[in-house]
Protein backbone atom coordinates (compact mmCIF):
# COMPACT_ATOMS: atom_id res chain seq x y z
CA UNK A 1 0.00 0.00 0.00
CA UNK A 2 1.36 3.23 -1.25
CA UNK A 3 2.04 6.00 1.71
CA UNK A 4 -0.48 9.07 1.28
CA UNK A 5 1.35 12.52 1.24
CA UNK A 6 -0.17 15.84 1.02
CA UNK A 7 1.39 17.23 -2.09
CA UNK A 8 0.86 20.89 -1.13
CA UNK A 9 2.64 20.44 2.49
CA UNK A 10 5.57 18.31 0.97
CA UNK A 11 5.87 21.45 -1.41
CA UNK A 12 5.42 24.52 0.48
CA UNK A 13 7.42 22.47 3.25
CA UNK A 14 10.83 21.97 0.91
CA UNK A 15 10.79 25.68 -0.19
CA UNK A 16 10.26 27.11 3.32
CA UNK A 17 13.20 24.58 4.01
CA UNK A 18 15.51 25.39 1.62
CA UNK A 19 14.92 29.58 2.47
CA UNK A 20 14.89 28.97 6.08
CA UNK A 21 18.17 27.09 5.93
CA UNK A 22 20.07 29.46 3.38
CA UNK A 23 19.10 32.40 5.33
CA UNK A 24 19.73 31.10 8.68
CA UNK A 25 23.40 29.82 7.41
CA UNK A 26 23.95 33.48 6.09
CA UNK A 27 23.19 35.15 9.18
CA UNK A 28 25.76 32.22 11.07
CA UNK A 29 28.32 33.71 8.50
CA UNK A 30 28.71 30.45 6.59
CA UNK A 31 27.97 31.74 3.69
CA UNK A 32 26.76 35.23 1.67
CA UNK A 33 23.59 34.26 -0.13
CA UNK A 34 23.04 34.76 -3.65
CA UNK A 35 19.67 35.24 -4.83
CA UNK A 36 20.52 34.49 -8.66
CA UNK A 37 21.48 30.63 -7.12
CA UNK A 38 18.55 30.55 -4.10
CA UNK A 39 15.28 30.95 -6.43
CA UNK A 40 16.46 28.53 -9.25
CA UNK A 41 17.76 25.97 -6.37
CA UNK A 42 14.45 26.42 -4.18
CA UNK A 43 12.50 25.99 -7.92
CA UNK A 44 14.41 22.42 -8.35
CA UNK A 45 13.73 21.30 -4.44
CA UNK A 46 9.92 22.19 -5.07
CA UNK A 47 9.99 20.26 -8.52
CA UNK A 48 11.50 17.71 -6.45
CA UNK A 49 9.17 17.24 -3.31
CA UNK A 50 6.37 17.80 -5.75
CA UNK A 51 7.51 14.90 -8.19
CA UNK A 52 8.32 12.63 -5.33
CA UNK A 53 5.01 13.47 -3.28
CA UNK A 54 3.14 12.70 -6.29
CA UNK A 55 5.23 9.44 -7.15
CA UNK A 56 3.98 8.33 -3.37
CA UNK A 57 0.82 8.89 -3.42
CA UNK A 58 -1.30 12.26 -2.24
CA UNK A 59 -3.87 13.29 0.20
CA UNK A 60 -5.61 15.88 -2.17
CA UNK A 61 -8.57 14.49 -4.00
CA UNK B 1 -16.27 -0.65 14.09
CA UNK B 2 -17.32 2.80 12.75
CA UNK B 3 -17.31 3.79 16.55
CA UNK B 4 -14.10 2.48 16.58
CA UNK B 5 -12.84 4.58 13.88
CA UNK B 6 -14.89 7.57 15.75
CA UNK B 7 -12.97 6.96 19.49
CA UNK B 8 -9.78 6.87 17.26
CA UNK B 9 -10.22 10.00 15.14
CA UNK B 10 -11.60 11.84 18.53
CA UNK B 11 -7.94 10.07 20.65
CA UNK B 12 -5.76 11.52 17.57
CA UNK B 13 -3.63 14.41 19.08
CA UNK B 14 -4.31 18.01 17.37
CA UNK B 15 -0.60 18.10 15.60
CA UNK B 16 -1.18 21.59 14.79
CA UNK B 17 -1.98 22.81 18.14
CA UNK B 18 0.88 20.77 19.84
CA UNK B 19 3.44 21.86 17.19
CA UNK B 20 2.27 25.56 17.72
CA UNK B 21 2.53 25.37 21.91
CA UNK B 22 6.24 23.38 21.81
CA UNK B 23 7.23 26.30 19.14
CA UNK B 24 6.01 28.76 22.19
CA UNK B 25 7.56 26.59 24.69
CA UNK B 26 11.06 26.61 22.70
CA UNK B 27 10.84 30.16 22.38
CA UNK B 28 10.12 31.08 25.88
CA UNK B 29 12.87 29.51 27.10
CA UNK B 30 15.70 30.67 24.69
CA UNK B 31 14.40 34.40 25.22
CA UNK B 32 14.34 33.79 28.72
CA UNK B 33 17.89 32.21 28.73
CA UNK B 34 18.97 35.03 26.69
CA UNK B 35 17.27 37.82 29.19
CA UNK B 36 19.06 36.11 32.06
CA UNK B 37 22.39 35.83 29.80
CA UNK B 38 22.74 32.11 29.81
CA UNK B 39 22.81 32.49 25.85
CA UNK B 40 23.23 35.32 23.52
CA UNK B 41 20.21 35.24 21.21
CA UNK B 42 20.36 37.02 17.51
CA UNK B 43 16.99 38.35 17.22
CA UNK B 44 18.33 38.31 13.04
CA UNK B 45 18.29 34.37 13.55
CA UNK B 46 14.86 34.67 14.70
CA UNK B 47 13.27 34.67 11.54
CA UNK B 48 14.99 32.37 9.47
CA UNK B 49 15.22 29.84 11.57
CA UNK B 50 11.04 30.01 12.17
CA UNK B 51 10.67 29.52 8.60
CA UNK B 52 12.49 26.92 8.71
CA UNK B 53 10.81 25.56 11.53
CA UNK B 54 7.47 26.03 9.57
CA UNK B 55 9.20 23.81 6.79
CA UNK B 56 9.92 20.63 8.77
CA UNK B 57 6.69 20.87 10.11
CA UNK B 58 4.59 20.87 6.92
CA UNK B 59 7.43 18.64 5.54
CA UNK B 60 6.87 16.39 8.75
CA UNK B 61 3.50 16.33 8.66
CA UNK B 62 2.44 15.73 5.15
CA UNK B 63 1.74 12.74 5.55
CA UNK B 64 -0.96 13.15 8.08
CA UNK B 65 -3.43 16.38 7.82
CA UNK B 66 -0.91 19.58 8.64
CA UNK B 67 -2.80 22.52 9.57
CA UNK B 68 -3.90 25.48 7.31
CA UNK B 69 -2.33 28.14 8.93
CA UNK B 70 0.83 26.86 8.77
CA UNK B 71 1.09 27.92 5.06
CA UNK B 72 0.46 31.59 4.72
CA UNK B 73 2.65 31.59 8.04
CA UNK B 74 5.28 30.35 6.09
CA UNK B 75 4.42 32.97 2.73
CA UNK B 76 4.42 35.93 5.64
CA UNK B 77 8.04 34.37 6.95
CA UNK B 78 9.31 33.83 3.39
CA UNK B 79 8.31 37.42 2.23
CA UNK B 80 10.26 38.92 5.47
CA UNK B 81 13.01 36.79 4.83
CA UNK B 82 13.82 37.57 1.41
CA UNK B 83 13.57 40.81 2.35
CA UNK B 84 15.99 40.34 5.12
CA UNK B 85 18.32 39.06 2.16
CA UNK B 86 17.94 41.07 -0.28
CA UNK B 87 18.19 44.62 1.88
CA UNK B 88 19.83 43.14 5.22
CA UNK B 89 19.75 47.37 6.04
CA UNK B 90 16.51 47.58 6.33
CA UNK B 91 14.77 46.40 9.18
CA UNK B 92 11.56 43.51 8.31
CA UNK B 93 10.02 44.04 11.92
CA UNK B 94 10.99 48.02 12.54
CA UNK B 95 11.29 47.94 16.58
CA UNK B 96 12.32 44.12 16.96
CA UNK B 97 15.73 43.33 16.42
CA UNK B 98 19.41 44.40 18.07
CA UNK B 99 21.20 47.97 17.25
CA UNK B 100 24.01 48.88 17.86
CA UNK B 101 24.88 52.65 18.29
CA UNK B 102 28.70 53.81 18.27
CA UNK B 103 28.73 57.76 17.65
CA UNK B 104 32.35 59.10 17.32
CA UNK B 105 31.66 62.64 18.03
CA UNK B 106 29.05 64.41 20.23
CA UNK B 107 27.02 65.66 17.27
CA UNK B 108 26.40 62.20 16.46
CA UNK B 109 24.75 61.12 19.63
CA UNK B 110 20.49 60.86 19.99
CA UNK B 111 19.11 62.40 23.21
CA UNK B 112 16.36 59.39 22.47
CA UNK B 113 17.09 55.47 22.14
CA UNK B 114 14.21 53.12 21.65
CA UNK B 115 13.57 49.68 20.99
CA UNK B 116 10.61 47.14 21.33
CA UNK B 117 11.88 43.61 22.06
CA UNK B 118 15.55 42.87 21.52
CA UNK B 119 19.37 44.32 22.18
CA UNK B 120 20.31 47.99 22.43
CA UNK B 121 24.08 48.47 22.48
CA UNK B 122 25.19 52.08 22.94
CA UNK B 123 28.93 52.30 22.84
CA UNK B 124 29.54 56.03 24.01
CA UNK B 125 32.89 55.24 24.42
CA UNK B 126 34.77 57.05 22.11
CA UNK B 127 32.56 60.43 22.80
CA UNK B 128 34.09 63.52 24.03
CA UNK B 129 31.27 64.69 26.91
CA UNK B 130 33.55 67.89 27.75
CA UNK B 131 32.52 69.19 24.16
CA UNK B 132 28.70 70.39 25.63
CA UNK B 133 28.84 73.86 26.69
CA UNK B 134 28.70 73.56 30.18
CA UNK B 135 24.83 71.88 30.02
CA UNK B 136 25.18 68.23 30.59
CA UNK B 137 24.18 66.23 27.60
CA UNK B 138 20.74 64.06 28.14
CA UNK B 139 20.56 60.90 27.00
CA UNK B 140 17.46 58.09 27.33
CA UNK B 141 16.85 55.20 26.50
CA UNK B 142 13.64 52.56 26.53
CA UNK B 143 13.57 48.69 25.68
CA UNK B 144 10.36 46.81 26.32
CA UNK B 145 11.60 43.48 26.44
CA UNK B 146 15.22 42.67 26.01
CA UNK B 147 18.60 44.42 26.99
CA UNK B 148 19.95 47.96 27.43
CA UNK B 149 23.98 48.08 27.15
CA UNK B 150 25.79 51.52 27.35
CA UNK B 151 29.60 51.79 27.33
CA UNK B 152 30.94 54.80 28.54
CA UNK B 153 34.38 56.55 28.40
CA UNK B 154 36.51 56.32 31.47
CA UNK B 155 37.46 59.95 32.23
CA UNK B 156 33.41 60.86 31.79
CA UNK B 157 31.48 63.08 34.67
CA UNK B 158 27.95 61.18 34.55
CA UNK B 159 24.82 60.59 36.61
CA UNK B 160 23.10 57.70 35.89
CA UNK B 161 20.00 56.30 36.40
CA UNK B 162 18.61 52.71 35.56
CA UNK B 163 15.42 50.81 35.95
CA UNK B 164 14.09 47.52 35.25
CA UNK B 165 10.34 46.49 35.90
CA UNK B 166 11.53 42.76 35.92
CA UNK B 167 14.93 41.94 35.71
CA UNK B 168 18.04 43.39 36.78
CA UNK B 169 20.12 46.68 36.30
CA UNK B 170 24.26 46.95 36.58
CA UNK B 171 25.76 50.01 36.80
CA UNK B 172 29.02 49.70 36.79
CA UNK B 173 29.88 48.23 40.05
CA UNK B 174 26.38 48.68 41.40
CA UNK B 175 23.93 45.87 40.68
CA UNK B 176 19.98 45.59 41.51
CA UNK B 177 17.55 42.95 40.55
CA UNK B 178 14.04 41.69 40.62
CA UNK B 179 11.02 43.73 40.32
CA UNK B 180 11.16 47.24 40.06
CA UNK B 181 15.18 47.25 40.23
CA UNK B 182 15.99 50.79 40.48
CA UNK B 183 19.93 51.97 40.73
CA UNK B 184 21.55 55.17 40.46
CA UNK B 185 25.55 56.32 40.39
CA UNK B 186 27.28 59.15 39.90
CA UNK B 187 31.01 58.70 38.29
CA UNK B 188 33.56 61.46 38.81
CA UNK B 189 33.98 64.58 40.68
CA UNK B 190 33.13 67.11 38.82
CA UNK B 191 29.52 68.65 37.78
CA UNK B 192 27.71 65.72 35.25
CA UNK B 193 28.59 66.26 31.81
CA UNK B 194 26.40 63.52 30.66
CA UNK B 195 22.75 62.51 32.26
CA UNK B 196 22.05 58.82 31.54
CA UNK B 197 18.21 57.93 32.12
CA UNK B 198 18.00 53.97 30.96
CA UNK B 199 14.48 52.20 31.35
CA UNK B 200 13.29 48.75 30.44
CA UNK B 201 10.69 46.68 30.96
CA UNK B 202 11.53 43.26 31.77
CA UNK B 203 15.32 42.54 30.93
CA UNK B 204 18.72 44.09 31.79
CA UNK B 205 20.14 47.19 31.86
CA UNK B 206 24.03 47.59 31.85
CA UNK B 207 26.67 50.49 31.88
CA UNK B 208 30.05 49.42 31.59
CA UNK B 209 33.20 52.15 31.61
Amino acid sequence: MKPRIDRSAATFGVVFLVVGLAALVEELGGWTVDLAVLLPATLIAAGLALTVSAVLGDRTP
Amino acid sequence: MQQTQSADTRRRPPLGTVALGIALVVLGVVWFLDVLGAIDLRWALVLPASLLAVGVALVALAGREPPGWLYPVGIVLTVLVIGQITAPDIDPLPGIGDRTERPSTLADVEPSYGLGIGSIEIDLSDVDFDDSDGEPFEIEANVAIGEIVVRLPADVNARIDGHSLIGEVVLVDEERSGLNADADLTLGTSPPDLLLDLTIGIGAVEVTQ
